[in-house]
């Protein structure tokens, strides 16, 4: 990294957190834009972490959706306040220790890690016994099942998420602060992660695995990183999300959350971070700009398109946006360049 | 006693459902090693396309179901030769990333169109089905003698396409080593169009049947049968064909007398379902029936 570079970064990272203080304050004034960026950014961030297993491991998971339930309860039992939690759980009594307490919004930060942390150890759980044992389409069927697994039980255990009626009067702490400034810590991390040695041993399990084993790589243990890396950003999102609606229930956290994520990241590349978060927006800018087809010609509309639109990006476009690039200052120098020496050479 | 034969034949009965929507994945999967997401919406369609016919065309029921399994089984094939096929040279986790595309496709598709929607439409169940039997003092509703019955001729018609005709052969010989098979002269294509044709016209009287023993449709009905049948066919040893009709049976009679016996866990079923899959997923992936596989380089 050269120190210009570094100065063009340090740059961004101003205008982003004066963008965020900015938006934070002018929120009532630009609601929806508010709510698209604020979705953007826990898309991003769940997908962050979903591209460093799919993408640049190659293991195929098809659980984010269980880990993002997880972080999504665990910060809403921390952070719903008493007397809610007495309005909700009204027929059956919520369960010991989360009736006894609740905490105070400088205790948010807990509340989030904590749901980062029941994720990653529910990812060691399904983790240690699939990942040993299985790859490819097997992996994914059995992440899949152990996300389902997480739904039923949802529904089912009254007394911990009061079931299918699910949680309301959440107390609505996530903003541009939270999401985009958790999304720039965990996006920093996952760089940092995939350009350190870890990465690379990464990046080799994903091209072979058996010649990764071969030159002394610990496949398992490597794959295990990465799955708890990735549950961690999705319980993490799951608690922004939870805090950003204000009411959940365990259809919020369906399978189609995890078809949504991955929509993202093959959009944006399979195995690429800045591809993640930047489809991550593309996305959710596309949710609500399609939100209208929804309401006004069909209910059912928007998913119709999506699905649509994720054939043809498999069939047509399986590179993604940045393939398996990723965003760095000289890339973009670089482009530009060529963009202008082609106008360059158009023009004369 | 009675009620024991009663579970007994419910059982059966769900069971033959599971058989003959396993048999799709199962193929397929021994083919392409592809796990077909979308096939329970195939299955979900075959309900609807009976609704249309039968409901809003007016055609009398055989007729009606007759043509259902049809457009099924085209429509199977389709969406081999839009979304799957152009994908073969693809990595595997690219067919299965398209596979989940079709399957949110189909679903969706159900609740946009306007004769469908996404609310829970009541499905045409004729007469024959309905009919109560009594045989001593055992009372058994038509649906439970007819939809084993019917399950079992396509079932026997299966096995004799697979193990006794020219196609059928192909496909053995595709499942086996596909490679090979080009070089044999085979056409890789049709053989694979005529598995999904198969897969899907069996997924499409699994449908039809499984709209008659519960007879409401809606958009979202396919996706746990299919899981089901999925679990049915790794169980029997996916890519054996005996194996899914045999799984199918086991599970079909295991949920039957878990809901009979223990109706308290029933709120857990597909919990179980799925704890069943991970299970022979990790311990036993290759089924009851299947040989091991060795790692190849």
């Amino acid at each position: 990294m050269t120190r210009s570079n570094r100065i063009l970064t340090f740059l961004f990272l101003l205008g982003l957190a004066l963008f965020v203080w900015w938006g934070d304050k002018h929120s009532d004034q630009f609601v929806f834009l508010w709510r698209v960026l604020n979705f953007g950014a826990i898309y991003a961030l769940a997908a962050v972490g979903y591209t460093v297993i799919n993408g640049i491991t190659g293991q195929f998971s098809l659980g984010p959706h269980g880990f993002m339930l997880l972080g999504g309860y665990l910060t809403t039992l921390f952070m719903l306040p008493m007397h809610q939690k007495k309005v909700v759980w009204l027929f059956t009594p919520l369960s010991w220790p989360f009736n006894q307490f609740t905490l105070p919004y400088s205790g948010f930060i807990l509340a989030l890690i904590a749901g980062g942390i029941l994720a990653v150890l529910a990812s060691l759980v399904v983790g240690i016994p699939a990942l040993r044992a299985l790859r490819g389409d097997y992996l994914a069927i059995a992440t899949f099942g152990f996300g389902e697994i997480l739904y039923v039980l949802a529904c089912n255990f009254m007394g911990l998420t009061n079931g299918a009626m699910g949680v309301k009067g959440i107390p609505r702490y996530t903003n541009l602060a939270w999401s985009v400034g958790a999304l720039a810590v965990l996006t920093y991390a996952a760089v940092r992660l995939k350009n350190s040695s870890y990465g690379r041993a990464l990046r080799a399990i994903r091209e072979d695995e058996l010649a990764a084993e071969s030159m002394g790589i610990n496949v398992f243990r490597h794959k295990l990183l990465a799955f708890m890396f990735s549950a961690f950003c999705a319980g993490v999102a799951g608690g922004l999300m939870a805090t950003l609606i204000g009411t959940i229930t365990p259809d919020l956290f369906r399978f189609f959350m995890t078809f949504y994520l991955l929509m993202i990241i093959v959009l944006g590349g399979l195995g690429s971070i800045s591809g993640a978060v930047v489809a991550g927006f593309i996305f959710a800018a596309i949710f609500e700009a399609l939100r209208f087809v929804d309401t006004a010609v069909v209910p059912g509309m928007r998913m119709v398109v999506f699905a649509v639109l994720l054939i043809l990006v498999m069939l047509f476009f399986r590179r993604g946006l940045f393939g398996r690039e990723e965003f760095t200052w000289d890339w973009l120098w670089h482009g530009a360049k060529r963009a202008w020496r082609w106008a360059w050479a158009k023009m004369s | 006693m009675a009620t024991y034969l009663q579970q007994l034949l419910n059982g059966v009965t769900l069971g033959s459902l599971y058989a003959l929507i396993a048999i799709g994945y199962t193929m397929v999967y021994g083919i392409l090693r592809l796990i077909n997401f979308a096939h329970g919406d195939v299955v979900m369609w075959a309900g609807y396309w009976v609704f249309f016919l039968v409901v809003l065309f007016r055609l009398p029921w055989w007729l009606g179901a007759l043509c259902a399994v049809v457009l099924t089984a085209l429509m199977g094939v389709t969406i081999e030769r839009v979304a799957y096929r152009p994908l073969r040279e693809a990595p595997r986790i690219s067919l299965l990333i398209t596979a989940i595309g079709v399957s949110f496709l189909l679903e969706n598709l159900i609740i946009v169109l306007p004769w469908a929607g996404g609310r829970q439409k009541s499905y045409p169940t004729p007469g024959l089905m309905t009919q109560i039997y009594t045989v001593g003092s055992v009372r058994v509703q038509g649906v439970t003698i007819w939809v084993p019955l019917i399950a079992a001729a396509c079932l026997l018609g299966l096995i004799f396409l697979v193990y006794r005709t020219k196609v059928g052969r192909a496909m053995r010989a595709i499942a086996t080593d596909i490679e090979t098979t080009a070089l044999m002269g085979a056409d890789i294509n049709r053989v694979i169009s005529y598995t999904f044709l198969v897969g899907s016209a069996l997924a499409a009287v699994g449908g039809i049947l499984w709209g008659c023993r519960y007879p409401r449709l809606q958009w979202d009905l396919g996706i746990m049968p299919g899981w089901r049948a999925f679990t049915a066919a790794v169980i029997g040893g996916i890519g054996n064909i005996v194996g899914a009709m045999l799984g199918g049976f086991l599970l079909g009679l295991a949920e039957i007398l878990i809901v009979a016996f223990l109706p308290g866990l029933s709120g857990f079923r597909d919990a179980f379902i799925f704890a069943i899959l991970i299970f022979f997923l990790l311990f036993r992936p290759t089924g009851i029936l299947g040989k091991p596989m060795k790692e190849k380089v």
